[in-house]
This record gives C-alpha cells, structure tokens and sequence, in this order.
C-alpha cells in the first residue's frame, strides 16, 4: 500500500443560517487517498460536495476534524504556509476556468511558478512542457477571451499541472464543456495520474467523468454511503457499472 | 417600464451607492463652486482686480469639463452595470426603444436626486467650510454668501443637461449592441492596440506640450486670458497623450520580460494593461485635479504667509498704543520703548529728543533696487532737529495714528520734555515690535480695536505692521479665502473621483484576487499587490501634478511677489492627506476584495 497522501479525519461542517439555523453539512466525514490515485466524489444537489472539496483543498476550515496532506495538517497552517503549500502541493481546475483574463495563456500558466520565484529559464521550460503535453502550445501568447471553452479548461489544467504538484483537485471540470472536450480533458487528467503519479480528487455530477477515476465516493447529506472501485474494469464497464449502481441509488 | 427602471435601482443598491456618492460629491463641489465664481459682488469687493471675475469664469468651465468628464465616466459606469439584465430583458422580448427609454429614465432619475441632494449638501459646505474659513484667517469678507439661488439653478441646469446627454449617448451606444454581446458585457475584454510609430510619436507630442506648455507659463500676463486658456489646453492634451502613450510603451516593454516573470509582477502588469483606456482619461482629470488643489492652496498660503511677512519687513515696528494696551500678553517681543508726546493743531505732533536721543528710533530705508527688503536704521532726535527733512516715517507714521488718518500729518522733535510739555498735555504711546505676526493675532487684534475706538480711527489706519496687514488684508484676504476654498474643494472632488474609480472596480478584482489565493497567494502578498496596484492610480496624478504646480505658481507673480512662499507648507499638507488616503483606500479595497 502507498503512503496516504491525502487524509481527512471526522471532518464536521456547520452552517448557520441568517435566522441562526444551524446546517450540518458533513458529518464525520473520514477519507484516505493514497498517493497516485483517481477519486471520484459524486453526489446529489446540496450532498456536501463541493463543501467537502472546498475544505480539503484549505479554502474552507471545518467545523471540527482534521485533514492531513503529505503528513502536514493543513487546518494549523499560517497564512503563508498555506499560501506555500497551496503554490507548491496542490493544483486546482475549476468549471469556471478561473483564468485572469488580463494575463496572457502563457502568464496564467506561468503564475504558480512566478509566485513561487522560480527562475525565468525554468519557468518558460516548465510551461512550455505542460502546453505540449495539454496541445496548446499555439495559443500561449493569446488571452483566454480569445479562446474556446474547451481550451480555456485545458490552460486551467495547465496551470494547475504547471508546478508538478502532489495533488490536484478538480470542481466539476468538465462541467461547462460538451462531451468531446470532457473526454479529451478526462483522457489527460488520466494521463497525468498513470504517468506523473499524481493524485488526483474531483468533484462531479457527470458519470461519464467519474467513470475515468479508480474509486468513486457517492455523498449523501454530508456523508459517505456508497464507494465504488473500478479494479480490473475497463473504462467503459465502470461507466456501465456505475450508471447501473446510479439506478439503485437514492 | 418605469417602475422597472425604479426597481433596479433598488436591486444593485450597494454599486448604485458607490456612483451615488461620486454624483453627489461632484453635484457639491460644482455648487461650492459656483457659489463663489456667480457671486459677483463678493469676487469684486474681495480682490484688487476685476480679472478675477474672468478667472473664476474660466475656473468653472474647467470645473464643467472635469464633471462632464467624471459624469461620462460614472455614466459608462451605470451602463456596465446595467449590460447584462438589459441584454437578458432584450432575449426575453423587450424592444431596443423599451430599453433605451429604461436607461434613460434610470439616468435622470440618479442624476435629478443625486444633483439635488448634493446641492443641498453644497450649500451646507459652502457655508460651513466659508464661515470656518474666515474664522480661522481671521477675515470678515463682504458679500459672503452660503446660499445662492443663482447657483443652484446653474448646478442644477448644468447636470440636467449633462445626464440628458448621457442618457442619450449611453442609450444610442446600447442599441449598437447585439443581444449576445450585452448579455456577456462581463466577460469581455478590452485590449489596447499597440502601435509601434503612432504610439512614441504621440507620446513625444504630449512630453513637448506638456513642456511648451511649462514654458509659457511665466509670461502669463504678456499673452493674456487668451494665452492662459491656450496653457490650459496644451497642458491637458500633453498630460493625456504622455501619460497614456508611455504608460502604454511601459506595460508592453514589461510583458515578457524577465522582470516580469517574479512573484506577481506580471498580473500587475496585466492589471494596468487592461485597465489603460479607462486609466487615461481618469489619469488626466486626476493629475489636473491634483495640480488645481495644490495650486490654489499654494496661492492661498501664499498670501495666508506673504502678507505678514511683507507686513513685518516693511515695518520698523509692530503696533503703537497709546491707549492701555496688554503689551505683556504678546509673546516673543523683540523690541519695545516709550515715546511721549503732544498732539497740536493742524495735524501737528510734537516729540521729545531728548527721549529720542535715549532710545533711538527704527526707521526704515528703502534701496532703489526693485523688490530689495528695506532695512532698518536708528535715528536720534538730535539728528532730526537738525535736519527736520531726516524726521523718520515712523514719526508721522505714529502722528498720523494719533490724528486718526492714513495720510498729511506732521512730526515734530523737541529738545527735551520741558519743551514739549509746553506745548499742551503730554501723553505716551508705546510701541512694540514682535517676531511673529500670526502667533500673537489675537491679542493684536485686541489691541488694535481698543486702540482705534480710543482714537476715533479704524484697524487699517493704524500705525505699524499690524495696521499694514490689517490694510493688505481687507485688499488681498479674498485671494487667500479663495484659494485656500478652492483647494479644499478640489482635494474632494479628488478624493471622490479616486474613491469612485476604486470602488467601481472592486467587483472584477474581486475574482481575480480570489483566483491567486487559491492558486497560492499569501494575505501579505496579496494587500501587497493591492498597494502597487492602486499606487499607478494614486502617484501617477501626483507626480504631474506637482509639475503643473512648480511650473504653473509662475503665472501669479503679478499679484504676489514670491509666489512659492505657500507651496511647501501647502505641499507638506496635500502630502499627508493625500498618503493618508492613499493608505485609508488600501485598507478598505483589501477589505472588500476579501470579503
């Protein structure tokens, strides 16, 4: 068995409301990614996905419980550390894209590196690897406006793969795109995980998606009730498998 | 469709507050202006020259462009803000005449009760801040006045007009826009062009009008009012077209450089970039803005510290009482003696010399080299009874005090008391000379009206530097008021337009900020940003500004003979209110831009 690299314990998430209702958003939440692999959280409206993803990846601190990555607890972090940990461990691609539409392809993907004050030279290399590898070399020196969704996503996905981190947290990311992008954008998360081994958490809705992950964690009021394992299945019976378990699933 | 437009007022209140403010401050601001520069009586009964009336005219219309330019502004504000529910109404059925007759009613509507209020806060301020004023310079003007129907109706008319024409040219620019591109009127973005002939040479033309313009500006008063709105214009046109051309040469140089591929150099960069067809024009208002408040303070501290001084160096002494005056109250006194004296017929006082002899008395000796400091020189009486040609100024100077008028009275100097006892009641007057006019004002003041009323006389009669000033002051105050009014004025009508810009931009920062948190920007990296970011806003006008100010003081050495005397103390001043603002401003955004 791998080291663990993500490990999140009896994670608890309380909203209060306005009129002072409390919203128990997860419960107890416990859950363990070893390092290299794909998870996938799937869940209905309001399950506590993307709460979950939020607190995993330090956006968020929960209410109690504790999350550990590469062995550091993120919650007893600095602001700097986690700015750090944030720059050098973790990579995130949204559905929004989350460009800076005032830089350029190349200066998006470039900012984890430039924030981190990395050598110009090593910073061209490594972004200039990361477009050939995601084919968009073509465009680094034009402005996400100008770009299809689709490729927007795919310097989203860049920019998180750009400074080699350990983990990389996905938001529905193909959830603005058509199903010939969301296939292409799977293929190379699945790309980036068998060959850089890097683990990789997302959340989604869509169980085309999460049929390219090894694991799929089903959310349901804030817990874990379900969790299917792809094994020895190709890609296509665990997307068969899952979409038939999604029938039974409430 | 206008209950509509009414409800999305209600609905964004909170960016509407934001644009609100700025009308209402610049509604204020127009008011206070016109207040003065329409109150005809006041401008001449205050100033020694009827160009003043002609400066205040050209004042306001520059005001006017200012606002007309910060109203287009707000106004493609609103617009922006109103893009995407209009481009949704559009898909939904509306008509293209429907929305523009929307927009157009939401224009007035924020314009009519924005003009109103901030006249009506115009009017307190005008009031106030006179009043305050002139207390504080120690000024009773004529004519003054917080209230002007006059003004009002100008203001009001003035930003009717101009939110007419800006409804109308907002609602003409929405019907050019196709359905699609209101409806993503968020995400797009604007790039400037670069053009690598046009954009040095333009940026050339401005740095030689901005230069031309600086080198008119000495001989003001040989090219007249033509040549002063000629400056106006060539400095205008030179800040913006140097200010926006190298701006832009800058950013493009920078991107791609290795320079700016550290920490979050490239994102400021890009900031700036994007931002630049909104900055230059912005950029432009607010370096005049700043030159026009650090002017008229400048002047107004001109005059707040020329004429004491002129008062003093002109003056052998301070004040002479010949009433019970509350000498010991005045503080750091150089110098100070008794002289006795009688007061005869036909404007005749005699003087004892033997007293003279004694003391000695300051007179003061002018060169016959222009604006040369007079120097002081002690004469005795024995010398000027001999030579009664050689009585000093300062002798009829007191003789006239004593007779009650400014001008034709006689000093005579006596051998010794028991000769000038024979020539009627002998009485003293004291006479003092302190360090400092404005540290002892009040007690001056005190003095000088007791000793008026005792001698049947006025203030500007007296005798001394203290009569000088109080005479210099009912001619020259109205400047001093005025600029120092003006410059007030100015800095809010600096201070909103940076508040407005700044504010007005929070919503897109916002999300850019958020996006290099997560991607692993520190707090401490981040309020760093914004500090650099804002920096370009805030230091840009300031530097141009104080240009336009070190060079522009050279047009009013014909109503003052060193017209930087204010400009440190000024400076010093704007600075700090200025830095503080600055700071103040980071503080905040940051605030926003987290919350």
């Amino acid at each position: 068995m791998t080291e663990p690299v993500l490990i999140a314990n009896k994670l608890n998430k309380t909203y209060t409301s306005a009129a002072g209702v409390d919203q128990h958003v997860l419960k107890d939440l416990s859950l363990t990614v070893p390092q290299g692999e794909f998870v996938a959280i799937m869940g209905p409206s309001g399950s506590g996905k993307s709460t979950l993803l939020n607190v995993l990846s330090t956006l968020m601190k929960p209410t109690t419980g504790e999350v550990m990555i590469n062995n550091k607890d993120i919650l007893h972090m600095t602001d700097d550390e986690i700015a750090n940990f944030r720059g050098r461990d973790m990579g995130f691609i949204f559905q929004s894209y989350n460009l800076i539409e005032s830089l350029t392809v190349s200066e998006n993907i470039a900012l984890p590196l430039t924030l981190q004050k990395t050598k110009p030279a090593q910073i061209k290399a490594a972004v200039q690897k990361v477009a050939d590898l995601l084919h968009i070399s073509e465009y680094l020196n034009k402005y996400p406006a100008e770009l299809s969704g689709g490729q927007q996503q795919r310097v989203g996905a860049a920019r998180a793969l750009v400074h080699e981190p350990a983990l990389i947290f996905g938001d529905e990311p193909t959830g603005a795109l058509d199903s010939e992008n969301a296939r292409e954008m799977m293929n190379y998360l699945t790309k980036i995980n068998d060959e850089r081994d890097i683990s990789i958490v997302m959340v989604t809705h869509d169980p085309f998606s999460a049929s390219f992950a090894s694991r799929i964690l089903f959310l349901t009021d804030g817990q874990i009730t379900k969790t299917l394992t792809r094994d020895d299945r190709s890609r296509e019976d665990f997307y068969n498998y899952v979409l038939s378990e999604l029938g039974n699933f409430e | 469709m206008f209950s509509i437009a009414m409800k999305s007022l209600r609905s964004k209140w909170r960016d509407y507050l934001v644009l609100f403010v700025g009308l209402m401050v610049s509604a204020a601001i127009f008011y206070m202006f016109s207040a003065i520069a329409l109150n005809k009586e006041f401008l001449l009964a205050n100033s020694t020259t009827g160009i003043i009336v002609l400066v205040f005219t050209i004042g306001e219309f520059l005001l006017g462009l200012i606002t007309f330019v910060y109203l287009n502004f707000a106004n493609g504000f609103l617009l922006r803000l109103r893009q995407a529910e209009y481009g949704l109404m559009s898909m939904l059925g509306a008509k293209r005449k429907q929305i523009g007759m929307m927009l157009m009613q939401e224009t007035l509507a924020l314009g009519i009760i924005s003009t109103v209020i901030g006249i009506v806060a115009g009017i307190g301020l005008t009031s106030f801040s006179g009043q305050f004023l002139m207390d504080l310079l120690g000024l009773q003007l004529a004519h003054w006045t917080g209230f002007s129907f006059h003004a009002i109706l100008v203001t009001l008319a003035f930003f009717v007009a101009l939110f007419f024409l800006n409804g109308l040219y907002n609602s003409a620019r929405l019907s050019r826009q196709d359905t699609l591109t209101l409806l993503t009127a968020d995400k797009q973005v604007k790039q400037p062009k670069r053009r690598k002939i046009l954009d040095p040479l333009f940026g050339l033309i401005g740095l030689a009008l901005l230069i031309g313009g600086y080198a008119m500006m000495p001989n003001v008063l040989s090219l007249g009012i033509t040549g002063f709105i000629l400056i106006l214009i060539i400095n205008v046109l030179g800040t913006f077209f140097f200010v926006s051309r190298s701006l832009k040469m800058l950013t493009y140089a920078l991107r791609g450089s290795r320079f700016n591929s550290r920490g979050l150099r490239s994102f400021l960069n890009g900031q700036l970039m994007f931002r630049l067809p909104d900055y230059q024009r912005l950029l432009t208002v607010l370096s005049v803005i700043f030159g026009l408040a650090l002017g008229a303070m400048s002047v107004g501290q001109g005059f707040y510290r020329a004429l004491p001084e002129q008062a003093q160096s002109s003056q052998p002494y301070t004040a002479a009482y010949t009433t019970n005056a509350d000498v010991k109250d005045l503080k750091n006194i150089k110098w100070q003696a008794t002289y006795h004296y009688v007061k005869g017929a036909d404007k005749v006082v005699y003087f004892d010399g033997d007293e003279i002899n004694a003391h000695h008395i300051p007179t003061m000796i002018y060169d016959n080299v222009p604006n040369s400091t007079p120097k002081v020189k002690w004469m005795s009486g024995d010398a000027m009874i001999q030579n009664p040609d050689t009585t000093t100024d300062t002798l009829i100077g007191l003789a006239n005090q004593i007779n009650g008028v400014q001008f034709d009275s006689k000093a005579v100097v006596l051998a010794n008391a028991a000769e000038l006892a024979e020539k009627g009641t002998v009485k003293s007057a004291e006479l003092v000379k302190v360090a400092d006019l404005h540290e002892n004002e009040t007690v001056l003041v005190k003095n000088a009206e007791r000793e008026a009323k005792a001698l049947g006389s006025t203030v500007q009669k007296l005798s001394g530097s203290y009569g000088f000033y109080a005479l210099a002051k009912s001619y020259f105050g109205g400047f001093e008021f005025m600029g120092i009014f003006l410059g007030i004025g100015f800095l809010a009508m600096l201070a909103s337009t940076l508040m407005f810009k700044v504010l007005s931009g929070v919503a897109d920062d916002k999300r850019r900020y958020r996006i290099l948190t997560m991607i692993g920007t520190s707090e401490r990296q981040v309020t760093m940003t914004v500090a650099k970011d804002l920096g370009t806003l805030f230091f840009i006008p300031l530097i141009i500004g104080l240009l336009d100010v070190v060079f522009g003081l050279n047009m009013f050495k014909a109503i003052l003979s060193d017209p930087y005397v204010g400009f440190v103390p000024s400076l010093i001043g704007i600075l700090a209110l200025y830095l503080a603002y600055y700071f103040l401003t980071v503080v905040i955004y940051r605030r926003l831009i987290k919350a």
